[in-house]
């Protein structure tokens, strides 16, 4: 049989193999096979390339979104505080405005004197936008109002003596890896902030830390201010 | 160039290697189509398919010698021819039966042309020249070609042995000079 004697059928097959056209038949044009041919193989790399462009085109268009989203998200909230707390909208225009020139850290925190011993402490959080309005009535409050936490830095006035002094009592706490700067601000008189720097190895992680009178009596401030913004500043220390 | 230059370009997107690999090549492929696949319109067509997979996939493909690459085309014009045959063609026309020891004459497949053998082929019934072409030709066994066109063996076997009965019957019917040729 044709299957049981593989040699001998070896020729025939071979023959066949070897046949490239039949003389009975018109020879088939290559060339406009190869054009059709190359026509499908050119239209296919289009398409990739006009997938990748699309996919391109959609990864921009959702970052754009994405980032626009995030920044409505902030607009609104900054919106939000500022109409719950007008008193505070002019007095940080003013200290924004001043200190417009200054590199602004990731953390910021505004304190507005207010009457008596009491105070509002404004957080500023360039991060998430939240802004925090408190008011501090004794210093043993404080740790209440504010919980130490490694990962959250907080600045936080005590109290404020009187109107026509400077005497602010600070309590901070802040990571020993964050450099502190605290600066002041006051409308009337300084347009550039000044500094004290603290933190690097004085601060250890979570210590409270006292700022007294001595320690921000290098600002010359107008006695007549009725506010005094204190600004402080926490940035890495490398 | 030779081939594995050729190949070797074209991996590389050179459309000129593709078309000197296609030129080389396509006479010989549109006839393993034109065995499988009777109309030369639909065979031209299958054998740009075959061709239009090759250049696409031709990254995977490890050139280890002409008649290996030559076997690789071929099986992939095969299977293109097979799928269209699918489509087209139910395979179990013929019930399963014992096949019947018939004896097709080989010395007289050795003397005639290649054309008369390939016009002999061509002119089988598609179930049969099919499975004529895998198992005679392309040497495959039964039980593959059973799995590949998805019909039992039995009726793999039997359709080849009714091919062969058939392409007897025709090298006597087109009165080709079977008897001069067997005893020379």
């Amino acid at each position: 049989m044709l299957h049981e004697r593989p040699n001998e059928s070896f020729h025939w097959k071979n023959k066949l193999d070897e046949l490239d056209h039949l003389s009975s038949e018109p020879v088939v044009d290559k060339t406009a096979s190869w054009e059709r041919l190359h026509a499908r193989l050119s239209q296919k790399k289009k398409k990739n390339k006009i997938f990748w462009y699309q996919t391109a085109a959609a990864c921009v268009l959702m970052a754009v979104g994405i980032s626009w989203f995030f920044t409505n998200e902030k607009t609104g909230k900054q919106v939000t505080d500022k109409n719950l707390y007008p008193a505070q909208r002019s007095v940080n225009k003013r200290s924004i405005a001043k200190n417009e020139n200054a590199k602004v850290d990731t953390q910021s925190i505004t304190i507005i004197k207010r009457e008596g011993e009491k105070a509002a402490v404004l957080f500023n959080n360039k991060k998430n936008a939240v802004s925090k309005v408190s008011t501090v009535v004794e210093k043993n409050d404080v740790p209440n109002l504010f919980p130490v936490k490694d990962s959250l830095q907080e600045v936080i006035i005590n109290t404020v003596k009187s109107a026509d002094t400077i005497h602010a009592n600070l309590i901070t706490a802040t990571s020993s890896r964050k450099k502190l700067r605290v600066v002041h601000i006051n409308h009337l008189e300084r347009s550039s902030e000044q500094e004290i720097q603290y933190g690097r190895t004085a601060l250890p992680s979570a210590q409270i830390k006292n700022f007294r009178n001595e320690d921000i009596s290098a600002f010359s401030l107008s006695k007549n201010a009725s506010d005094n913004i204190v600004k402080i500043k926490l940035s890495p220390s490398n | 160039m030779n081939i594995p230059e050729l190949i070797k370009e074209a991996k590389q997107g050179s459309s000129a290697a593709q078309k000197c690999l296609f030129d080389q090549l396509a006479d010989k492929m549109l006839m393993v189509c034109r065995r499988y696949v009777k109309s030369p319109e639909d065979a031209e067509e299958l054998m740009l398919d075959g061709f239009y997979k090759f250049f696409k996939n031709i990254s995977s493909f490890d050139y280890q010698g002409d008649a290996a690459f030559y076997a690789w085309l071929k099986k992939v014009m095969i299977n293109e021819c097979l799928m269209f045959l699918r489509k087209k063609t139910v395979f179990t026309i013929v019930t399963e039966t014992a096949a019947e020891e018939l004896i097709l004459e080989e010395d007289v497949l050795d003397k005639l042309s290649a054309a008369e053998i390939f016009n002999l082929i061509v002119q089988l019934p598609v179930g049969y020249r099919t499975i004529f072409n895998l198992h005679s030709i392309e040497g495959m066994p039964h039980a593959e070609i059973a799995a590949l066109l998805g019909i039992a063996e039995g009726t793999s076997k039997s359709q080849l042995s009714k091919a062969r009965t058939l392409l007897q019957k025709m090298l006597l019917q087109n009165k080709i000079d079977y008897v001069t040729r067997k005893t020379q």
